[in-house]
């Protein structure tokens, strides 16, 4: 055998063997695999000797946080639906002037409370100051969004280039310069002001930004209007805290990410914040990600008012997993904005401390898609096997100190409730450095996770999300796709923050007519800036409170841009921000109208999610003054917005509210409608009556009847609970059941049958949908009321008039198990409540009760469950009184 | 020997140790399964292929690099590579689809990188998946060996059981679930909660309780997990009741000796010193629920 064919044979053999098994390819989307951080070469900035002294790091003012990451979570994550109060999204930071404005532009609230702080020696510029211009036409408005558009294509690019590595440049402020930032900030002040001019207008504004000196100007200038004089002075003291301004000052891009990638209240604490972080870590203060996780880890902290030790901590655990490559490739990819999700995730006490993070990090590591059914690893266990409840102290606390207290370990071993469970999915995408986020839901917890751009729901049951990590402290979910996709336009969104920020600089320097011809232009290139909108709307507030035609506008504009696709976002600003101001200023009844139909015309359906439009209504409600008004407006709204099946269950539910509250809240049961409430009721009942009812709207005529039916139970409406059901089986009578109910009566007639019932069970959506079988119930058809026997739940019936009671007979879907016990009541008033002593004479579905004997007079009557068994849901279809009525007395 | 001998020697040497330590690597899940039979398990290796480093570190020390302790806990058995996609385009899509074909990967895996047992019917059946077992070659190496091993005794103890009948089928059953870290096909896990053993335990005395919690307890067959749950139901009723302490720790100990490791063991632990006099706690001194 030749050399040559030994090692052909070989060659062959190695072949075979290496062919045998096919060998995956590293890749990562066909782009090298290997991460190298990008270390950009030291700036020129003055180094700080080891025997130079050092300062203490400026520590921030000891503050009781205004949130507590678990003010609505218990120990375990247990987190229930959040209630956001109006004033719990007021700002209550202070306003200052000679520190700049730390609230202006970018923080959630009432304008009301915030306010240009004017720079006291700025000189009055005739023409300028206190003058409004007009409205901007629309040609004028186009020609600002053209001139706009090429330089945000110009912004975007220049993003993607920061992203490579690149020298960064010679400061023009160094370290020694920040010790006095006052004459930075009026070197600066000025510079933009000799090259802007005294009349700037929106197209100088767009022109000016063009050069990228002078975009560093104005995110300059916007850093020292946000972080506030003393703040940086004070930063300054401290070496690593003049090297950070220094270096951020010097950085257009992370100078940029930093000022303009969300919102940036407590900016000043911020600062000392990652000032605290670099002295810990001088080496991450060049790394990119090191920047991008300490930008957003210090500025989420401040704002969120939580404290250093757990920012340093989170900051630790995202650079330390990043350098160590143990994220996901995701995190790679973010922005400053979207890191904000991971790195200011909620729970930094419990699920989002290091030790649990690291622990889902290590052993719940998943492709992406896959963090939405991670809850699977849970057993959801209200009570443990132990016996022991959830809510109670005991539910882990024998393995908390062998399990080293990780939530994440200890309910997935032990068990948990909607809490845990969602907890647990999102925290594990979050510790992976994914953005995710817990969110309350009617007694319930779920989660989302963002997947390819879309936010991606998990665990989930109800429509209505409260986001436990919002931007704007406004928790609904349309909050959050609005700052998606605000931030995901990064060109536009950047022009448009810049001028704002501009246009809040102009503002100070006194130069109102520019200032708001800036604004006009700001939400002209971008629409969906939110924080720009609130700004506008403040300053118009203070400048111009009273100008029909620019509060008009604003109106006008708002209903053609931000409604387009985001109805709950622009009805939140209407009703907050531009109703209280403008319809004052419309007396006339037709042209208000007008301005309502402008928004009502963008809304055919829900748009980007199921949304609450009775805030809306309520304030254009609210704006009436007279009952001939109230009667006008409601007449046009239900109207317009009855042909719109999204909405019609929705403003018939509010219809009656809204009528049960003119009627006055000490009004009595039993007293007579007021006229007004009498033609509310009509309106509302003709309204019903030309609901569409085609096969193709017959769900959406069936969930409307339903909400309002709700509606009319809660408010205590017999006649128009009466009026909703009778419609419901003209319309929708294939809905009801079709029960044959046999059962022994009492004697006399049944008296319920044109009555009203309603139960204190908490109905979740589709319960409300289904709300007219409870009308059923009382009928001889039978009916339907699931009730989830727990606590203190009752089905109440009111009587339509009260009477002398001979018997109740009540009728169950299954069977009533054993043991389970159940008790009536009867009340004249609906306020005091006295047992019935009868026997309960229970035989299988039929539970009756003997009163003939008792003579009992009642308008009310209650079955009461007793107990806390929360196994034995039952059904309700029949609840009939049986009786002689006072009305057939009379 | 002259050049041309060694040659020989070395490649020969190259083809045997091939067919020995890698011929049981296919390209499919479905080779695997074929070749596996009814009675061998098939391992899945499954790492993320285009997100995580972790995940491409483990790949290449562990496979790619065909690291020997792994290499000898896979042993002859079946096995396959899985690369899983985040976000998959359609070449990874059909990367995917060439291993696994359209199944998914079974729910009991909970993280990855990690190697899963299946058995020859395509049942999940265990998995080696913690931080602590896949941190090192040698650590995945032991906890395979370990899994593989007990599948080979549990696999003829299920066997046994499908073959005899009465009370030694239940018995070999009884044996097969006793074998730690695998499950066994077509057993419906009792969760006490679930099943409302918990609630109804409630209104019963401790001694009805317990005539109850034990009956039940010999009508098994359980899992070594169930049993200690289903005596944390009767635990925590006693406890609840206000039962001595004596009987708790008792109990407790009971639990425990079933398997110390357990999460149910380290519970039992943890609640004889808070609650059964073995040691004292200041967050929670006595129980608290006491109906």
């Amino acid at each position: 055998m030749s050399s040559k064919s030994i090692k052909l044979i070989i060659a062959i053999v190695v072949a075979v063997v290496l062919g045998y098994v096919s060998y995956p390819v590293f890749h990562f989307g066909g782009q090298k695999q290997a991460k190298t951080v990008v270390q950009t070469p030291t700036p020129a900035v003055p180094q700080v000797t080891p025997e130079e002294p050092q300062p203490e790091t400026p520590q921030p003012e000891q503050t009781t946080p205004t949130e507590t990451p678990d003010d609505t979570t218990d120990d375990d994550g247990q987190k229930g639906f959040e209630e956001t109060t109006a004033q719990e999204e007021e700002t209550t930071e202070e306003e200052t002037t000679e520190d700049g404005d730390n609230s202006f532009m970018f923080s959630d609230g009432d304008p009301d409370l915030r306010g240009i702080a004017e720079e006291k020696d700025a000189p009055a510029v005739e023409g300028q100051t206190d003058v409004v211009p007009p409205a901007p036409q629309e040609q004028k408005l186009r020609a600002i969004t053209t001139a706009a558009r090429n330089l945000a294509d110009a912004l975007q690019d220049d993003e993607k280039e920061a992203k490579r590595p690149r020298t960064t440049p010679t400061p023009e402020f160094n370290e020694e310069a920040w010790k006095d930032p006052v004459k930075i900030y009026k070197t600066v002040a000025e510079r933009v002001l000799k090259k802007i001019g005294q009349k700037p207008t929106a197209e100088d504004m767009i022109h000016f930004l063009g050069e990228a000196e002078n975009r560093k100007d104005v995110a300059l200038i916007s850093l020292f209007r946000k972080a506030g004089m003393s703040d940086l002075k004070d930063v300054a003291q401290h070496s690593m805290g003049a090297k950070l301004l220094a270096t951020l000052s010097s950085d257009p891009e992370w100078l940029c990410n930093t000022m303009f990638s969300g919102p940036t209240d407590k900016l000043g604490r911020g600062l000392r914040y990652m000032t605290a972080i670099f002295s810990d870590h001088p080496d991450d203060l060049m790394d990119p990600t090191s920047r991008r996780i300490a930008t957003t880890a210090a500025t989420e902290f401040a704002r969120e008012g939580w404290d250093q030790e757990g920012m340093l901590a989170r900051y630790d655990y995202y650079n330390t997993s990043y350098k160590e490559g143990k994220l996901n490739k995701i995190f790679d990819t973010l922005h400053y904005w979207d890191t904000r999700f991971v790195t200011g995730n909620r729970e930094h006490n419990t699920w989002g401390n290091p030790k649990c993070l690291a622990w889902e990090r290590d052993n719940v590591r998943l492709p992406l898609e896959r963090y939405l059914s991670a809850t699977d690893q849970l057993h959801y266990r209200m009570k443990n096997a132990f016996g022991d409840h959830v809510h109670g102290p005991d539910y882990l606390t024998p393995v908390r100190a062998a399990m080293n207290d990780i939530h994440p370990l200890m309910h997935r071993e032990i068990g948990g409730v909607c809490g845990a469970c969602s907890h647990y999915g999102a925290y594990a995408a979050l510790a992976a450095g994914i953005p995710a986020m817990t969110m309350g839901e009617p007694k319930h917890c779920a989660y989302t996770v963002r997947v390819n751009g879309d936010w991606k729901k998990g665990y989930t049951i109800f429509w209505q999300h409260s986001m436990h990590k919002t931007f704007w402290g406004l928790h609904d979910w349309e909050f959050l796709i609005l700052a998606q996709k605000l931030y995901e336009d990064r060109g536009n969104t950047l022009v448009s923050d810049h001028i704002a920020a501009l246009a809040d600089f102009l503002a100070a320097r006194r130069l109102t007519r520019s200032a708001i011809e800036g604004f006009d232009a700001a939400v002209a290139v971008q629409p969906l800036n939110w924080p720009a909108w609130q700004a506008f709307a403040g300053y118009l507030k203070q400048k111009a409170p009273e100008d029909k035609a620019r509060w008009t506008d604003l109106c006008l504009r708002i209903s053609d841009t931000l409604a387009e696709n985001f109805h709950d976002a622009a009805a939140t600003f209407l009703a907050r921000y531009v109703y209280p101001q403008l319809l004052p200023l419309v007396p006339n009844l037709k042209e208000r109208n007008k301005l309502f139909a402008a928004f009502f015309d963008k809304c055919d359906s829900y748009g980007v999610h199921h949304w609450d439009i009775t805030p809306l209504l309520n304030a254009q409600f609210d704006g009436c003054r007279t009952d001939a008004e109230k009667l006008d407006y409601m007449k046009t709204a239900l109207s317009v917005l009855m042909s719109k099946p999204d909405y019609s269950g929705s403003v018939l539910a509010w219809g009656l509210d809204a009528a049960a509250r003119s009627s006055g809240e000490g009004q009595q049961d039993d007293q007579e409608p007021s006229p007004l409430q009498e033609e509310f009721s009509k309106l509302i009942t003709s309204a019903m009556s030309h609901m569409r009812a085609g096969k193709k709207d017959q769900n959406a005529t069936w969930n409307g009847l339903g909400e309002a039916m709700y509606a009319a139970a809660e408010n205590n409406d017999v006649r128009t609970f009466q009026a909703i059901g009778k419609l419901a089986m003209q319309k929708c009578k294939k809905n009801f059941p079709k029960y044959k109910l046999k059962f022994r009566p009492f004697s006399g007639k049944v008296i319920s049958t044109k009555g009203l019932i309603h139960t204190s069970h908490k109905l979740g959506d589709g319960d409300v949908r289904n709300c007219c079988l409870h009308w059923g119930v009382l009928q001889k058809t039978g009916g339907s009321i699931p009730m989830p026997m727990g606590g203190d739940g009752t089905v109440t019936v009111k009587l339509e008039t009260g009477g002398l009671i001979n018997g109740v007979v009540i009728l169950f879907k299954k069977p009533i198990q054993d043991g389970q016990r159940f008790t009536l009541e009867t009340s004249e008033d609906g306020q005091n409540w006295s047992q019935v002593t009868a026997t309960t004479q229970l035989d299988g579905t039929v539970m009756r009760f003997d009163l003939q004997d008792a003579k009992i007079n009642a308008r009310y009557l209650r079955l009461v469950k007793e107990g806390d068994d929360k196994n034995s849901a039952v059904e309700m279809i029949g609840f009939y009184v049986y009786g002689k009525s006072n009305k057939s007395k009379a | 020997m002259n050049r041309m001998g060694i040659q020989i020697i070395l490649g020969l040497t190259l083809l045997v140790g091939a067919g020995c330590v890698f011929g049981a690597q296919t390209r499919s899940y479905a080779d695997a399964l074929k070749k596996a039979g009814k009675s061998k398990p098939v391992v899945l290796f499954c790492y993320g292929a285009n997100y995580d480093q972790v995940s491409l570190k483990t790949y290449e020390t562990f496979i790619r690099s065909r690291n020997k302790e792994i290499m000898h806990a896979l042993g002859k058995e079946s096995w396959v590579v899985v690369p899983v996609y985040q976000e998959p385009n359609d070449k990874e899509k059909k990367e995917y689809e060439k291993v696994m074909g359209n199944k998914w990967l079974p729910g009991g895996m909970w993280s990855i990188p990690c190697f899963l047992v299946m058995d020859g019917a395509g049942n999940f059946r265990g998995a080696v998946q913690s931080k602590e077992e896949m941190e090192s070659p040698e650590a995945a190496a032991k906890a395979l060996t370990t899994l593989l091993k007990n599948f080979t005794i549990q696999q003829k103890l299920i066997e046994e059981s499908e073959r005899a009948s009465g009370d030694n089928k239940k018995k070999a059953l009884q044996k097969a679930l006793d074998v730690p870290g695998l499950k066994v096909p077509g057993h419906k896990e009792y969760d006490p909660v679930s099943s409302g053993l918990v609630d109804k335990v409630q209104s019963m005395s401790i001694s009805e309780a317990t005539t109850v919690i034990r009956d039940l307890l010999a009508g098994g067959p359980y899992t070594p997990l169930e049993r200690q749950m289903i005596l944390a139901t009767l635990a925590g009723h006693v406890r609840h009741k206000g039962g001595s302490p004596a009987m708790l720790r008792s109990l407790y100990n009971e639990i425990k000796e079933i398997d110390p490791t357990s999460s149910f063991g380290i519970y039992a632990e943890g609640a004889i010193k808070l609650w059964a006099g073995g040691g004292s706690s200041a967050s929670s001194p006595s129980p608290s629920g006491t109906n």
